[in-house]
């Protein structure tokens, strides 16, 4: 509960086959359980600065919560294979939407407040375009929640590592999840998507065109999406905000990855963080 | 981006005798006349190829003839990518290129060497913020409030829907009694939501394998809890119920009278006593004295000359073994309105000393007496007739009884 309570504030005693539900998902397969919460909390994100608020959030956050509970279904050897599917797993995987409803009311009675957050599970990967799976009877509109979790899972999807593939930098993958605007994702909730993160999301290690590496820190309203505040982490330990006349000659050329460098990302984060209050 | 397109700028500096280098994560350009830099976002497949690993990609001479087939095959692999990141297995694609015409390999895509394997699970607090600006317009941003407003059960339901119809095309995933038990909780939930329509349309579309759902008491009293139906509404709602076994209704009857269900199931019931009396009447005899009182209510309209024989039957069963007055009325009640004539003749054998002494039959005074009530509430031609029939064949104590039926008669006719 306190991970839920992190990202978004519900009444739990409302909640119960939900918490249930969860619970049962993070015994079965913890990448799958993290990977929600991850969810979770973009999508909770997202939503707010569109405008969402009260039950609207707390909808949301359950639907992206449980956008994957039809994988309790799944078996775990098809879950966790490494190698491609043969067309039989791909067919078992990509039940999971379809088996969501199934898998949640094994224990609990559906109402209706159930199946409007179960939309996500069932919609999140069938494309804006419809082109997805599960393939649909009746075209219809996704439901604007499915439409942020799908976008929200995609990404966590790419920049989560895996055992036998490293992440993609977030800065990669959004630009990558661009290629979709208006086929995979809504194009308007992909595009709110992208700027708020900023070209380099926060956390990125950037190598800037006089060859130092900083970390992202912070983007604030008024940035320009390709030059926020760094934090310079080696003997300066400096924060230089790239949209100050005194960097207008500074740019990002790109992103690395930290550990590339021997870099604790979590912990240097932490020391920006510092310098940020100090600042302010 | 078409894939001529992406490529327009770089099929030139590959169209040469020497190979040529794509730094992906340098962005740059190398060959062995000079290095230049190049950027990478303006193509999307080699952005692609350098979010799942790839550090390098040698375009060796002769690679022109098979650039736009790879460059294709890339593309599907990118748009997989993007659709499904978690069940990439970048390791199990094809990502090399080699000439048409033999194995020479002519575009080689090279993994970076990371410095260790180290798997980093992201745990919520890894997820960045959101503070950089929205980026799209207020218009677009209240469209899509809007859109959430307008989300109405109805439309919920059509997604429900959508589900159930895929759900049931793939047999693999179906456990027969698990999907109708979902089935029923999403048709309760309809009903729950006055979305009769939308749960007559998922009862029409599933019926055929919803029989699990009718032995499962708990949900089809969560069915008819779920909605009170208008008279307009009575059909339409009561056809829902058509798998239900009359045998659990009736079990319901018993047991379930006060419970919030109660009223459908009555409601119920009295439909099918309505339209189907004949296929109740099996069921009559082996229910509780309350239950039975309560059907031969319902039925009451519907007896007919055909219904006779059986009457006569139940009756015969009931006078053996039974001294219940109230009950006796309502079969004497129900042998009148099926066929008058037929039925006082019958009627007059219950006071008729058997002829032979072998033929010995009990008569039942309680049965006497309730008949006589029944026929005191009707003064009619046949009725005193009967009573007159019968007079000399009643017992002292019934005598009165039926002299005072007889008076009353004729009090009521003068």
């Amino acid at each position: 509960m306190k991970h839920i309570s992190s990202i978004f504030e519900c009444d739990f005693r409302k909640f119960e086959a939900e918490l249930e539900t969860l619970a049962k998902i993070k015994k079965y397969d913890e990448y799958t359980y993290l990977h929600s919460l991850n969810v979770a909390r973009l999508s909770v994100q997202l939503g707010r600065r569109l405008g969402l608020v009260g039950d609207q959030i707390v909808d949301l956050g359950w639907s992206a919560l449980l956008h994957d509970i039809g994988k309790l279904h799944v078996p775990l050897d098809v879950l966790n294979k490494m190698k491609k599917f043969s067309a039989e797993e791909l067919a078992i995987m990509q039940s999971h939407p379809v088996e969501a409803l199934s898998a949640f009311a094994e224990n609990q009675p559906i109402t209706l407040e159930r199946l409007r957050r179960l939309s996500a599970a069932f919609e999140h990967h069938q494309r804006y375009d419809l082109k997805g799976y599960p393939v649909v009877h009746k075209k219809l509109t996704l439901h604007p929640y499915s439409r942020i979790v799908s976008i929200a899972d995609t990404f966590d999807a790419m920049t989560t590592d895996r055992i036998y593939q490293r992440r993609v930098l977030p800065d990669v993958a959004l630009k990558i999840m661009s290629q979709g605007f208006g086929s995979i994702f809504d194009p308007i909730v992909l595009q709110a998507f992208i700027t708020c993160l900023g070209v380099f999301p926060v956390g990125s290690l950037v190598r800037l065109s006089d060859d130092r590496l900083a970390f992202v820190a912070k983007y604030h309203e008024r940035s320009h999406l390709d030059r926020p505040i760094l934090y310079l982490f080696t003997e300066s330990k400096a924060l230089i905000d790239l949209a100050s006349s005194d960097a207008r000659d500074l740019k990002i050329l790109h992103s690395e990855f930290p550990e590339d460098h021997d870099l604790n990302a979590n912990e240097i984060m932490a020391e920006a963080q510092i310098a940020l209050e100090r600042a302010s | 981006m078409s894939v001529k397109k992406t490529f327009e700028n770089l099929i030139p500096q590959v169209d040469g005798d020497t190979p040529v280098t794509l730094d992906l994560s340098k962005g740059e350009l190398r060959k062995p006349e000079g290095t230049q830099p190049f950027v990478l976002d303006a193509w999307p497949i080699l952005l692609f190829m350098r979010g799942v690993g790839f550090e390098r990609i040698v375009f060796q001479p002769g690679a022109l003839e098979v650039i736009e087939l790879w460059a294709e095959r890339i593309q599907r692999y990118e748009n997989e990518f993007i659709e499904d990141p978690e069940n990439f297995a970048r390791d199990e694609y094809h990502w090399n290129e080699k000439s048409i015409d033999s194995d020479q390999l002519l575009i080689e895509c090279l993994l970076g060497h990371t410095r260790s394997e180290r798997i980093q699970i992201n745990t919520a607090s890894s997820v960045p913020p959101m503070d950089a600006p929205l980026g799209i317009s207020s218009e677009a941003t209240q469209s899509f409030l809007d859109e959430i407003r307008r989300q109405s059960p109805q439309e919920i339901f059509q997604r429900v829907l959508s589900i159930l119809v895929e759900y049931e095309r793939d047999a693999r995933l179906k456990d027969e009694v698990q999907w109708a038990k979902l089935v029923g909780d999403i048709i309760a939930v309809a009903l729950h939501s006055h979305l009769l329509d939308k749960a007559q349309r998922i009862i029409n579309e599933h019926r055929t394998h919803l029989e699990p759902l009718w032995t499962d008491a708990d949900r089809v009293l969560r069915l008819l809890s779920a909605y009170d139906p208008k008279p307009s509404e009575l059909q339409d709602w009561a056809q829902i119920f058509d798998g239900c076994k009359t045998e659990t209704l009736l079990g319901f009857l018993e047991t379930h009278l006060s419970s919030t269900a109660g009223p459908q199931i009555l409601k119920l019931m009295n439909y099918r006593a309505q339209r189907e009396p004949d296929h109740l009447l099996p069921h009559i005899r082996s229910q509780p004295v309350n239950v039975q009182k309560l059907l031969m209510q319902w039925l009451a309209p519907q007896w007919r000359p055909k219904h006779l024989i059986f009457l006569e039957g139940a009756l015969g069963l009931l006078i053996n073994n039974n001294s219940d007055q109230e009950l006796f009325k309502v079969w004497i009640h129900a042998m009148l309105r099926a066929s008058p004539k037929e039925a006082f003749e019958s009627l007059s054998e219950h006071f008729k000393s058997p002829k032979w002494f072998w033929k010995k039959k009990e008569l039942n005074p309680a049965f006497q007496h309730a008949l006589l009530m029944v026929l005191s509430e009707d003064q009619s031609i046949e009725v005193l007739d009967f009573l007159k029939s019968i007079r000399k064949n009643v017992s002292t104590d019934l005598t009165h009884q039926v002299d005072k039926i007889i008076d009353s008669y004729r009090k009521g006719r003068s």
